[in-house]
């Protein structure tokens, strides 16, 4: 159980996070959308207590009833893996290329659930068959350059999963991917949250998949969480003029048709996410915005149900 | 595995045989009369041609250096001039304690070194670090013999701990261990110095890495993390320069053991050197070559030992 409320990430040049509140129950599935340098990431690493150094946390972060803003490295150690996991981006660089992924597996079962080397050995057994490794008998055997991508992502799954924890963050774990594996390891994280009711974040710019992996989604711009709510209401309805952005960026039947049926660009949102130090004061989105007020670039828009933006009350 | 064990050998082989060549033309082109330092300067023309013809000097080079090798590889290295003894007695008399100085030497380094590397990539920027950084500048920058001479003045001289430097010999092993240790300090000091900046750097690049960002989010103690993670893999560029720094021991007891009159290789050498004892510095050369090549062989063999990927691709 997290909850955060005005969690907010200072880097000194900006801030990367702008007061997040949400609250991931066990058992819920988010996915958390954006362009790159919208701090998704880096709200994912705050919900682990892996902010660079340079970062300053403030705001309030519940993990299991204990708050987590200010405290110590050894305080998040014993949360981490136990409560909280995190599985990466790259699964070809995530694996400490010299150990045994089985060794890697088990490593955190020995150190945090005090078990023994064959015990650990079963628990990673079954942890490989439960993400759904072929042969994992002489998989746990194998070095990370000995296996393939989708494998490795299935192994940092398993990794992410060796002490119970109540919620896995996934932060773009299909990015590496190739579009089949992809879907896959997606349906894999989607049923393992349901099997063990644990809370699912899916940190993702391919909102393809974040509509079949989650429930609910944020999205995020600039720090800020401009616009939320259930998952399939926000890709079918998007209210916020960033999310529509999002949206009408991507390849579909619509655009298709917007464009006579003869391939054409697709849209694009003007300019791109600016870095932390000129980020506009108000509104984040001011200066790509393609409905922007007077009022936007000045004032920081209102909370208004579902989303961050001046122009909500009017339907945006 | 079997190919590059076959590979290395054939080139461990041929190493050798490089080095013997170039050891026995140096050794023959030099200036200077086996014979006439033998004898000294007052010999009569008749007794250095005599000796001359004696020590087969009057050969063929090519002759000689098959003769020698002949008898090189069943490690008969001829009779010492100066000493008139057997090569291979002098040097079998003399190798424990030089090995022994280059091993403990190797051994502190290594111990010295990568504590601290590591310690300076853990507090990377802090007071730390800069502590490691500076002492180990300051060791790069002072040569061994120099340190030696100073660490006599003060563990010897002035406290009186530790002798001032000849070896009692192996029939009293207390004492002959105290007898090391300043040697022992003195080449490790500096060795460690360049071997602790190895340590940081590789640590600080391995520590920037995806997987270790993983040992973090399992929840490891920074120091497992730091141990059992960054360090196995920082390893590869510790080790070569490690298998660099043996040859530099080793070739490095030659100084120590002069400043500390121990009986060892490195002094002999030295001493043969100045005799023109042909057999023995010949012998000498090889043996040190032999000793580098190896330490480079067990460099290889501990990368596959680190690394499991380079036997796939080996």
């Amino acid at each position: 159980m997290i909850e955060a409320a005005a969690l907010t990430v200072d880097m000194g040049a900006g801030q990367a996070v702008r007061e997040a509140s949400f609250v991931i129950a066990p058992g819920d599935r988010i996915g958390i959308v954006g362009e790159s340098g919208c701090g998704k990431t880096m709200l994912g690493l705050a919900l682990m207590g892996m902010v660079p150094d340079a970062g300053h946390v403030s705001g309030s972060l519940m993990i299991d009833g204990i708050q987590m803003v200010g405290a110590g490295e050894v305080t998040w150690q014993r949360l981490r893996a136990r409560r909280v996991a995190m599985i990466f981006q790259e699964p070809m660089a995530a694996l400490n290329p010299i150990k045994r992924v089985g060794e890697t597996v088990m490593e955190p079962m020995m150190v945090h659930l005090g078990l023994g080397r064959d015990a650990a050995r079963a628990r990673a057994l079954e942890l490989f068959r439960e993400v759904g490794i072929p042969d994992p008998e002489a998989r746990l055997r194998q070095f990370p350059h000995e296996i393939s991508g989708g494998q490795r992502q299935r192994v940092l799954i398993a990794l992410a999963l060796a002490c119970d924890p109540g919620v896995l963050i996934a932060d773009e774990p299909t990015t590496a991917l190739d579009a089949n594996v992809a879907l896959r390891v997606t349906q894999l994280l989607v049923g393992l949250a349901a099997r063990r009711t644990m809370g699912l974040v899916f940190i993702s710019h391919d909102l393809a998949a974040v509509a079949r992996a989650t429930e609910r989604v944020m999205v995020m711009y600039g720090g800020d969480i401009v616009e939320r709510g259930a998952t399939d209401e926000v890709l079918a309805q998007p209210r916020h003029p960033y999310t529509r952005g999002l949206l009408s960026a991507r390849p579909s039947s619509g655009n298709m048709r917007a464009t006579g049926g003869r391939r054409g660009r697709l849209p694009t949102i003007p300019g791109s996410v600016p870095p932390l130090a000129e980020l506009a004061p108000g509104c984040r989105f001011a200066g790509r915005c393609p409905v922007e007020l007077k009022v936007c670039n000045g004032a920081r828009p209102p909370r208004q149900g579902n989303m961050i933006c001046h122009r909500a009350e009017e339907g945006a | 595995m079997g190919y590059f064990l076959f590979r290395r050998t054939i080139s461990f082989v041929l190493t050798l045989l490089a080095v013997s060549v170039v050891v026995f033309a140096v050794m023959n082109i030099l200036p200077g009369d086996p014979a006439l330092s033998i004898l000294g300067l007052d010999a009569t023309e008749d007794a250095l041609a005599a000796l001359r013809e004696e020590l087969g000097l009057n050969e063929p080079v090519l002759s000689r250096y098959l003769a020698w090798i002949a008898g090189a590889v069943q490690g008969d290295f001829g009779i010492s001039q100066s000493f008139r003894v057997p090569v291979s007695e002098l040097i079998a008399e003399r190798l424990p304690l030089t090995v022994s100085l280059a091993i403990s030497g190797m051994v502190v380094t290594v111990i010295l070194a990568v504590a601290l590397g590591v310690a300076a990539a853990a507090n990377h920027g802090r007071a730390g670090d800069w502590g490691v950084m500076f002492l180990s500048q300051l060791g790069i920058a002072v040569p061994a013999f120099w340190l030696s001479i100073l660490l006599v003045l003060l563990f010897a001289v002035k406290l009186r701990w530790l002798p001032p430097g000849g070896f009692p010999g192996w029939s009293e092993p207390a004492a002959a261990v105290r007898s090391l240790i300043l040697p022992t300090v003195a080449l490790a000091l500096v060795q460690s110095a360049v071997l602790a900046r190895v340590t940081r750097s590789s640590a600080l690049e391995v520590m920037r890495l995806d997987y270790i960002r993983t040992a973090r989010a399992m929840g490891f103690s920074r120091r497992r993390v730091l141990w059992r993670h960054v360090l196995p893999n920082a390893l590869i560029p510790i080790v070569t320069i490690v298998g660099l720094q043996f040859a530099a021991l080793v070739t490095g007891t030659i100084v120590i053991e002069n400043v500390f009159y121990l009986p060892g290789l490195g002094r002999l050498i030295f001493q043969s050197i100045a005799n023109r004892d042909l057999p023995t510095v010949q012998a000498l050369v090889m043996l040190f070559a032999a000793i580098v090549v190896t330490a480079n062989f067990i460099v290889d063999l501990l990368y596959l030992a680190i690394d499991p990927r380079l036997k796939t691709r080996s």
